[in-house]
């Protein structure tokens, strides 16, 4: 039993991970949101299927995927939560309702205050304080307005967190009205019917307008309500909704796609009317009657007309949309966890729990395979080399980072490698989790970006020259905190570990140089230049400049075991600032990923790194592990 | 001596450069956030030591060697090291593969700093140029037809305009005598500053008979009840006559208009206030405006501006001197006063500015007769000549659905070289430049409307010369080659050992 329940655990959990990959039941009499969130969309200039628009739009909002209608009751109280998908059908198409429902996040206090929303968690009242539905934000939306536009005056790094609120909500007031305008227009009452006797009078409402413009009798009904259709069509084209009409025949690729309003537009033009306008139509109608069987069947049948007309888009967005359901990053962001509780366990008590170290092995094996599988799907789906951006970076450093620490353990055996593995996995999918609140992670590459080759090059050397530092720079954390909190840190093992470190930062300087310079050759090609001193460049120059002084400091003889584990530590210090800290300088070529919260976990962290460094500093003779690190090894 | 030399090779200094090395980029990156990009580059990298840098905002109190000398010391400790303790071994193979790639990309890149030339070339589609433009400098250029649709040009750099007095050359039939040279300046049309000033005192007038009688007073608070930036100005205005903490202006306003005395306060206040902030907001409109709302905010009268010289286009304009400028996105605008002077005569003054410039960035040339031909002169920006010409024929701006993420920058042009009788047709586009001639041309900006196809586009390429820009490449290979070398030799010596012992 002990010799195979770390495989058996590793399996259910693959499994766990897998059963993802099919899609929920329906219940009996239910309408078909998967299938409904399946269908393509074009939204930041990107083919996706509704769902994908769902969750980055929900992300933003309220920094879910899902919407939880009662959040002001427990979790064991059962509060509804509803799919992203659902959502979205909601907002598309009952809008009323869809207004009624809590999504907007708002935290700080003056905002709420501006806004005369409740300040706290109020059962009673059915508020949990923090989330707000759009008819109480309506309520003021002339003072979010006044007070937002001021707001985005300011310098974006001299706003307070009052005001960067603000701006946020603003946003997400845009995007929410977006949404609303994507199929229909926000204040259709019985959309199918509008829209045919649109259709029908929309011939001659131009007729009348023409006749009046030319000073010729006209008939005044008509062309009250053909304008009236127009205004509001306009209203809805202003707001640059997201991309819901398929090419027009002959026509492919994303940039052919039209919004509904245009194809609206178009009929007064005496175009025929798109088949999806049409289609959408009869799904908001069933949608609307809370007809599930014909809502079923409406977005069937214009699934199967899609097929037919831009099939590659259908199959993409089905498979984006399994992506998002199976979720691999999270799933194997809770496996890292318990691989590394095994870890703990196991260096608590290293003979007796060798299980344990078996166990987290095979955790961190299935994670990996998750892992991988997420990476993979997400090249396939964008077309693209593993890093395009800052979230994908994180990604893929935690990746890299887990192979190295699988490696190391092959040679060591004693979870060192294990706890690598898991803590970086675990700690850079929580940082891209955080990455991805700020919207699609599968965006666009703008023009000096979209070249897969130095994409495949440059990017991904120098994300592994990161990872390899931070691998260094934890299995220093892992010398120094079991040297001196613990006393179980020998003097093999201690020496292991530096081995470890000065393997590792050989690794971290070959890829972190040739990164570097094929990021200067990049730039050569692009922009005329190797080298221009921008911060990025200059972050990953301090990178490549730190590895080498490590490698020098130890050929010189001017630093031993604990030397190197401090130095390795900076160099935690050091990777974090330049993926990091240079994009928050906000100038230079590279700065496209400016966050704000992100400076102070950034401190936090650099504070950590100092706390060890401290402790590092101590004399060895303080060490709890002292003793058993002054012994020779036999 | 031999302690010099021992000290010059060791590895200690190696770590002590590193270190400083480390230091210094930060420093000077965190510096680009304050200083600009530009000026901390010049101020931290390409120096030899840099006094006073500055961390956050403080000045840190000890110097830093600056890039070009922790270049030099690396290099020579480089170099010095592999002298003394040189060995052909396949231990050290990687090393010294490693090491000879960074001396190649310190030299390469001292030499790019050296040599390298950066100018742009700016072109509407259809048009073809056969120079390129400096983006900083300027040169006082004369010109006459030559036949052929050629020119021969004789240019002065600003450097020497900069210093002054007589500028002389054979091929000029006349001298050039610099009456005045600013670095920096404003030019403008005479009537655009005045117009601006008749505008800004209208505004001015207006504002003055909204406060001028006690019972206007409630009706002006209700309307800057609702504007923004006017609510607050009426806040402190009535703080000001002793009302504070107000919330119903209008309310406030209907108390004290019953008041004379403090009704006259407040329309001061107000008065005073307000056109503060007129002035203010129409200073930041720049341009004619700016220097309007500048002079009257100080009490001057816009009547006295003269223009500086009597004849050519600089006889209705007004010049303003201004500081140089040292941002790196900036530049400077200079001009000249030159008088001419045929055989000790003076054929009158002119004013010389890169200000005037035609449609699409091309200087516009002042004539005059000298010598019996007529010369053109313009102060514009310096020019490299080259023996082929470039024609841009087509620009594509494309973004994607729905956004305005940009997707491709693409200008199609036509490369002419007579003397090689070379005609052909090249895309230019972002990571895609064209090399030809010892010259890289690359995508730098384009000017066009992605939402109206049929509107002329025109675009902007950078034009570089740099003799070392092979170096990274190889120096990227060899330093690659080597630390492989070394890690895999580690790696499998490791291994073996591993074995062996188990």
């Amino acid at each position: 039993m002990k010799k195979w329940f770390p495989i058996i655990l590793a399996v259910v959990f693959l499994g766990w991970a897998a059963g993802g990959i099919r899609p929920k039941k329906v219940p009996a009499g239910g309408m078909d949101f998967e299938q409904f969130g399946a269908l393509p969309v074009v939204s930041n200039g990107r083919c996706q299927p509704m769902d994908s628009l769902a969750r980055n739009s929900l992300l933003q909002l309220r920094e879910k995927q899902t919407v939880n209608l009662e959040p002001w009751k427990g979790n064991l109280e059962k509060p509804r939560i509803l799919s992203a998908s659902e959502w979205m059908a909601a907002m598309m198409m009952k809008p009323q309702v869809a207004d009624t429902w809590p999504v907007f996040r708002i935290d700080h206090p003056d905002i709420k205050g501006l806004l005369g929303l409740p300040m706290n968690a109020d059962k009673a009242a059915q508020t949990d304080g923090k989330h707000f539905p759009w008819v109480l934000i309506q309520l003021r939306l002339q003072d979010l307005q006044r007070e937002g536009q001021r707001a985005g005056m300011v310098n974006q790094q001299k706003r307070t967190p009052y005001e960067q609120g603000l701006v946020r909500l603003m946003n997400c007031v845009g995007l929410y009205m977006r949404l609303q305008n994507t199929l229909q227009p926000q204040n259709a009452k019985d959309w199918p019917a509008e829209l045919q006797s649109y259709a029908a009078t929309a011939a001659a409402g131009v007729a009348a307008y023409t006749a009046k413009n030319e000073k010729k009798p006209y008939d005044e009904g008509v062309l009250e309500k053909f304008m009236a259709d127009i205004n509001r069509f306009g209203a809805m084209g202003e707001l640059e909704p997201p991309l819901l009409l398929t090419p027009k025949a002959g026509e492919t690729g994303a940039s052919n796609w039209k919004r509904s309003v245009e194809g609206l537009v178009g009929l007064a033009r005496g175009e025929p009317m798109h088949f999806g306008l049409s289609a959408y139509a009869r799904i908001s109608g069933a949608y609307a009657r809370g007809d599930a069987a014909g809502f079923n069947e409406a977005v069937a049948d214009y699934r199967a007309a899609l097929q037919q007309t831009v099939p590659g888009e259908v199959i993409k967005s089905g498979r984006e949309q399994t992506f998002n359901r199976v979720e691999p990053f999270y799933k194997a962001l809770c496996m890292y966890v318990m691989a590394f509780v095994c870890v703990l366990l196991y260096w608590a008590a290293p003979a007796r729990m060798e299980v344990a170290r078996r166990t987290a092995w095979w955790l961190v094996v299935a994670a990996l395979c998750i892992h991988t599988g997420g990476l993979l799907t997400r090249m396939l789906l964008e077309g693209r080399p593993p890093v395009t951006n800052l979230y994908s970076s994180a990604v893929f450093i935690g990746w890299g980072a887990c192979i190295l620490g699988l490696v190391l353990e092959r040679f060591w055996r004693n979870s060192v490698g294990l706890a690598v593995s898991s803590t970086i996995g675990f700690l850079t999918l929580i940082i891209a989790h955080m990455l991805a609140l700020s919207g699609d992670t599968m965006e666009m590459m703008r023009a000096v970006l979209d070249t897969n080759f130095w994409l495949a090059t440059h990017v991904v050397v120098v994300t592994l020259g990161y990872a390899s530092t931070y691998v260094a720079g934890f299995l220093a954390i892992i010398y120094i905190g079991r040297g001196v909190l613990t006393s179980g840190l020998d003097s093999a093992t201690g020496k292991s570990l530096i081995k470890m470190v000065y393997g590792i930062v050989c690794f971290a300087t070959l890829f972190s140089f040739v990164g570097t310079v094929l990021g200067g050759i990049w730039a050569d090609q692009s922009w005329g230049r190797f080298w221009g001193w921008d911060p990025k460049e200059n972050g990953a120059l301090i990178i490549v400049l730190w590895n080498a002084l490590i490698l020098h400091a130890r050929w010189g003889g001017l630093v031993r075991e604990r030397g190197m584990a401090n130095l390795a530590i900076v160099g935690n210090i050091v990777t974090s600032w330049s993926w990091f800290g240079v994009n928050m300088l906000g100038i230079g070529l590279h700065s496209y990923g400016f966050m704000e919260s992100g400076f102070r976990w950034l401190m936090i962290f650099v504070g950590s790194q100092l706390l060890l460094l401290a402790l590092g500093g101590l004399p060895q003779r303080l060490w709890r592990s002292a003793r058993g690190l002054s012994e020779k090894p036999a | 001596m031999r302690a010099i030399w021992k000290f010059l090779s060791s590895l200690r200094l190696t770590v002590v450069c590193l270190s400083l090395s480390i230091i210094l980029v930060f420093v000077g990156t965190v510096a680009q956030a304050d200083e600009g990009l530009y000026q901390a580059q010049v101020r931290y990298f390409k120096q030899w030591m840099v006094w006073g840098p500055m961390l956050f905002g403080h000045r840190l109190p000890v110097p830093l060697p600056g890039g070009y000398l922790l270049g030099v010391v690396l290099l020579v400790n480089l170099i010095g090291a592999h002298i003394q303790r040189f060995q052909w071994t396949a231990k050290k193979t990687g090393i010294h593969l490693t090491h000879l790639g960074i001396i190649l990309l310190l030299v390469g890149q001292l030499a790019t700093d050296i040599f390298s030339v950066e100018t742009f070339l700016h072109f509407r589609e259809g048009e073809s140029k056969s120079y390129s433009e400096s983006h900083r400098e300027h040169e006082l250029a004369f010109s006459i037809d030559a036949g052929d649709g050629q020119e021969k040009v004789v240019a002065f750099p600003e450097s020497l305009v900069a210093k002054g007095g007589e500028l002389r050359h054979p091929d000029l039939p006349f001298t050039l005598r610099i009456k005045e040279y600013r670095i920096n300046s404003q030019v403008m049309a005479k009537s655009e500053v005045t117009e601006a000033g008749g505008r800004l005192q209208t505004a001015l007038a207006t504002l003055e008979s909204n406060y001028s009688t006690a019972e206007g007073l409630p009706v002006q608070a209700e309307k800057a009840g609702d504007m923004p930036g006017r609510r607050e100005v009426w806040v402190a205005a009535l703080a000001a006559v002793g009302e504070t903490g107000v919330t119903d202006l209008v309310a406030a306003a209907k108390k004290i208009s019953a008041d004379p005395g403090r009704a006259g306060r407040l329309q001061t206040e107000l008065k005073g206030r307000f056109r503060k902030e007129m002035l203010g907001r129409f200073t930041q409109q720049g341009g004619a405006m700016q220097v309007a709302a500048e002079r009257i905010g100080k009490g001057e009268s816009l009547e006295g501006l003269a223009s500086p010289v009597e004849k050519g286009l600089g006889s209705d304009v007004v010049v303003f001197p201004a500081p140089e400028a040292r941002a790196m996105d900036t530049k400077n605008w200079p001009y000249a006063v030159v008088e001419v002077l045929q055989e000790g005569k003076s054929l009158g003054a002119w004013l010389f500015s890169p200000w005037f410039m035609g449609r699409d960035r091309v200087a516009l040339a002042q004539d005059f007769e000298a010598g019996g031909k007529v010369w053109r002169g313009a102060f514009r920006s310096e020019r490299v000549y080259y023996p082929f010409s470039v024609q841009l024929l087509k620009t594509t701006h494309e973004v994607y659905p729905g956004t305005t993420i940009p997707k491709n920058f693409q200008s199609r042009v036509r490369l002419v070289n007579r003397e090689r009788s070379e005609t052909r047709e090249v895309d230019i586009y972002m990571n895609n430049p064209l090399r030809y001639a010892g010259l890289t041309y690359f995508q730098s900006g384009m000017d066009k409307d992605p939402e109206k196809p049929g509107a002329l586009g025109s675009s902007t390429l950078q034009v570089v010369r740099n003799p070392g820009w092979l170096t990274p490449y190889l120096a990227c290979v060899l330093v690659g080659l080597g630390m492989t070398w070394q890690f895999l030799y580690h790696l499998s010596n490791f291994v073996l050992r591993r074995r062996s012992n188990s």
